[in-house]
């Protein structure tokens, strides 16, 4: 009697493993670091309101692109967008999820958060190495009323690869024809100076430690940590400080439209109150789903996250996507098909 | 079967020695138990280590085995039981009889014949179990008894063993907290407990101090009342007291074979009597 | 005289070298414990074993994780105690001189030190990437076959350790030797293959590397072994470096519990060892 219970019991659990598999459970995505927090508190709130989880883990953009190509989860989110090549060879549909800025973080004796200005013609000198003191002329020309100290300069960048990287360097690469040609835009390049650190968390610290230092961070971690950052003069020629309004500027001021599988990097973007280092994360999704209920489930989820996520995103300090961004974003999603029919369509 | 093998000198005449006072010579020989023949051994190396020995054990009796280290009385003992062949690449000819049948032959069950030929080792090698298991253990390998059989045999080897008194409060306790002497005595009754028809000691009182060295002696002399027993010793006041017969054995080969007294008193070899008054060894 | 002067200043030199070495290493191992009882100990609460992990800015704990390490662990020590005491016992007792033995000893060896990421990797790739999706079997899978070659070798060794004359003592009384083995030879390495066991649940008690690759993590409770499993190590590596402080604080409440944990089994391990030793 006592085996055939538990016999019962060891075949229902069996059964539950085998079947479970198969169920909403699976839903699951990996990728930007970047993104995560955002996911997690959308995740969560889903869950709560649906009783439908989706995992969503930091393994970084590059992993999350290597992971969707694999098929081994139903989405990927990467801070750099793929190429059409890319794209098309491995059968994704990509499109912006969510915007935030990257801030330069500094540590200089007497300096509070924001008083500090820079361009980005003045941020690639200091990032090239050709400005090796605080107190050089271009610096002084941008902060006239600022009395800067004859401190060296120590640049702390990213030893790992990161979509930080990417949208940063990139970023020095539009206003830096020198930082263009010797150095280029990657998610990991060759600094020509400075230490390497881990992670934001890893810059933050360094940062924080070395009298003299520049850094970039995304914002949650130079808000967090109370991180003296710098305000940057935008293409438009104007001083903005970083927050949720000018990373929001920067991404209604980028032409969606315009652009193929949505892939505009939203540095330097024009307009007043734009923030020139912002950015975004994509989802990466497969054209063709294996795994056609998942996929439904997971533009589900987007669908939500853009229509009903927006509060949430903003007290994450995150940059929702427009309302007509995301009209676009959805339109491409009848794309998304499986035996011939989109896995899912949304309401309006 | 018989007693006619050429190599043991007869001696008719003991004389009265002092070293081997304990020692009553059996008025009659009982017969014999174990024949040894044309016995050679070769290590894994190829080192010939027995070559050609010939002897018999006589059943009842309390054979010894005296020599310097590395004569091969060790070897010797260790093919008896073929504990030897527990490691490759050894290789023996000749025959061992064990009442006429060779055991030396490839069908041999090897268990069977241990279990049939016991042996106790240098150092006391108690399993870690209880007392009671540890003597149980064998028993149970080979035969199927109730419980209070069970108790009884285990009780019988441990008052054969003269370890009974002093254990019978603590047989559920592990074997490994006795000292050395009682751990020895142990497993002197763990193999008397099987049954055996011979018993093989290698120099079982050699880790031993004086007092249990004592014990073990009267115990192996009560035993040769019921078994076969072959004790390797390098005491040879041990091996005068304790027994009937002696071999001496040198360089692999067996130099002497006879009645203990002979041997001790008068030794035809030179060899021996060199080994025996301390010249050599 | 002069000699035995030198004598005893070189002697008092070396002494003091190795006092000094043994205070740096204490000094860090004690800065380390001291860190994460400061910053880990506000964390600890009933809340961290009954909840979740929460998104930034909620209240949370570490239930799912907690739940998810203990399943892979136990799953994977389940499964790599028989097979490595197998294996270790046919190395150590059946094998010997064998060139088959010994090549797989070697490869043992190897695997022991093998870097936990690469035993990810292999999983990945052999489990994961044809099944589709990460999974709890696969983060057990791996924890596994990290524990394995430490089962191994600990019986290997600790089979080593039993005396000969047991072994013959067994077999003198007519012992088969699957017999001796089972009832007399493991009895007496016991408590070292079982050290050995303990050892190997601390060892994979911390992995983080092979568990992103396998088990990837959860967010939520699962108890689904055939979908992504939520695990202390990768939580603690995601919480640690987010800019959130509540997220950070979990990740030094949950690093004070693996080093716990881990403290914990090995002083049991010790005494268990020691048990062992005493009879």
């Amino acid at each position: 009697m006592k085996h055939a219970i538990l016999g019962g019991l060891a075949a229902v659990a069996i059964a539950a493993t085998l079947t479970g598999t198969a169920l909403a459970a699976d839903i699951s995505g990996a990728g930007s670091t970047f993104i995560y927090p955002v996911f997690a508190k959308w995740a969560d709130t889903y869950k709560t309101a649906t009783g439908i989880g989706l995992n969503y883990q930091s393994i970084g953009s590059g992993g999350g692109i290597k992971q969707v190509e694999a098929k081994t989860v139903t989405f990927g989110a990467t801070d750099k967008p793929l190429s059409d090549d890319e794209l098309a060879k491995n059968g994704l549909v990509q499109f912006p999820m969510v915007m935030g800025g990257i801030v330069p973080i500094v540590n200089i004796d007497g300096v509070k958060p924001g008083d500090l200005v820079l361009d980005g013609k003045t941020l690639a000198d200091l990032f090239l190495g050709k400005i090796t003191s605080w107190d050089d002329p271009a610096i002084k020309a941008l902060n006239p009323s600022l009395t800067l100290p004859a401190t060296p300069v120590a640049i702390a960048h990213r030893s790992d690869g990161s979509g930080t990287t990417f949208n940063f360097t990139d970023y020095l690469s539009k206003e830096s024809d020198d930082w263009k040609n010797d150095i280029g835009s990657d998610t990991a390049v060759e600094w020509p100076v400075g230490i390497g650190a881990k992670g934001s968390e890893g810059i933050a610290n360094t940062v924080k430690q070395t009298v003299g230092a520049i850094g970039y961070v995304e914002y949650a971690y130079a808000k967090q940590n109370s991180l003296s950052y710098a305000r940057m003069i935008n293409a438009a020629g104007k001083t903005v400080e970083p927050n949720l309004d000018t990373f929001a500027a920067a991404g209604a001021n980028a032409d969606w439209a315009g652009a193929k599988n949505f892939n505009v990097i939203i540095t330097n973007q024009p307009g007043d109150n734009t923030w020139p280092i912002a950015a975004s994360t994509w989802v990466l999704i497969h054209a063709q789903p294996d795994k056609a209920a998942a996929a439904a489930e997971a533009l589900k989820f987007f669908d939500w996250a853009y229509k009903s996520g927006k509060d949430q995103a903003k007290a994450l300090d995150y940059v929702s996507i427009p309302d007509n961004v995301v009209a676009l974003i959805e339109k491409t999603w009848s794309g998304i098909a499986a035996d011939g029919k989109p896995v899912f369509t949304p309401a309006n | 079967m018989t007693m006619d093998m050429p190599t043991i000198p007869t001696h008719a005449a003991p004389v009265p020695n002092p070293v081997a006072s304990t020692f009553v010579p059996n008025s009659e020989p009982h017969p014999v138990k174990v024949e040894v023949k044309d016995l050679r051994f070769f290590y894994a190396n190829g080192f010939e280590a027995l070559k050609g020995i010939n002897l018999e054990l006589r059943d009842k009796t309390v054979t010894a085995f005296i020599g310097p280290s590395g004569c091969g009385k060790s070897t010797l003992l260790r093919i008896l039981n073929r504990i030897y062949d527990l490691y490759p690449g050894q290789k023996v000819t000749g025959e061992v009889l064990l009442d006429g049948r060779n055991i030396l032959s490839r069908s041999e069950d090897l268990n069977l014949l241990r279990s049939k030929v016991g042996m106790v080792f240098q150092k006391p090698t108690p399993f870690p179990m209880s007392i009671y298991d540890n003597i149980a253990f064998g028993i149970r390998l080979y035969e199927k008894l109730g419980k209070s059989e069970m108790d009884g045999r285990v009780e019988a080897a441990l008052r054969k063993a003269a370890l009974w008194t002093e254990v019978k409060d603590k047989l559920h306790q592990s074997g490994l907290g006795l000292s050395g002497g009682q751990q020895q005595r142990l497993c002197i009754a763990r193999a008397v407990a099987v049954r055996p028809e011979v018993l093989l000691l290698d120099e079982p009182a050699s880790a031993l101090d004086p007092i249990s060295t004592a014990k073990i002696e009267e115990l192996i002399e009560e035993l040769s009342a019921e078994f076969c027993i072959a004790i390797v010793t390098h005491n040879m006041q041990q091996a005068a007291r304790a027994s009937e017969y002696t071999a001496f054995m040198y360089l692999g080969e067996l130099v002497e074979f006879g009645r203990t007294e002979t041997i001790f008193t008068a030794p035809t070899q030179k060899r021996t009597h060199d080994y025996i008054t301390g010249r050599f060894g | 005289m002069s000699s035995y002067a030198a004598r005893r200043t070189r002697n008092s030199v070396a002494m003091l070298l190795a006092i000094v070495a043994a205070v740096i290493g204490l000094v860090f191992l004690f800065l380390i414990l001291a860190t994460l009882l400061v910053k880990g100990f506000t964390a600890i609460s009933p809340q961290m074993f009954l909840e979740n992990t929460p998104p930034p800015g909620e209240d949370g704990g570490l239930l799912n994780a907690i739940v998810g390490s203990l399943a892979m662990t136990v799953i994977a020590i389940v499964v790599a105690t028989p097979v490595g005491i197998l294996a270790g016992t046919f190395l150590s007792e059946y094998s010997r001189g064998h060139w088959l033995g010994e090549a797989a000893k070697f490869v043992n060896d190897i695997l022991l030190s093998a870097p936990s990421i690469i035993i990810g990797l292999f999983v990945y790739t052999v489990v994961v990437v044809p099944v589709g999706h990460f999974s709890a079997w696969a983060g057990a899978a791996s924890l596994g076959l990290i524990a394995l070659p430490v089962i191994n070798r600990t019986t290997q060794d600790m089979l080593g350790l039993v005396p000969n004359a047991l072994r013959e003592a067994a077999a003198a009384l007519g012992a088969p030797r699957w017999k001796s083995m089972v009832s007399v030879i493991y009895r007496a390495a016991m408590s070292g293959i079982l050290t050995g066991v303990l050892l190997a649940i601390a060892r994979v008690t911390g992995e983080t590397a092979p568990l992103l690759f396998t088990a990837l993590n959860n967010q939520f409770f699962s108890t689904d072994l055939g979908a992504p499993m939520a695990n202390l190590p990768v939580v603690i590596f995601q919480f640690a470096t987010s800019p959130y402080d509540d997220w950070q604080k979990l990740a030094w409440g949950g690093a004070l519990l693996i080093t716990v944990a881990i403290l914990a089994l090995n002083i049991v391990a010790r005494w268990v060892a020691g048990r062992g030793n005493q009879r």
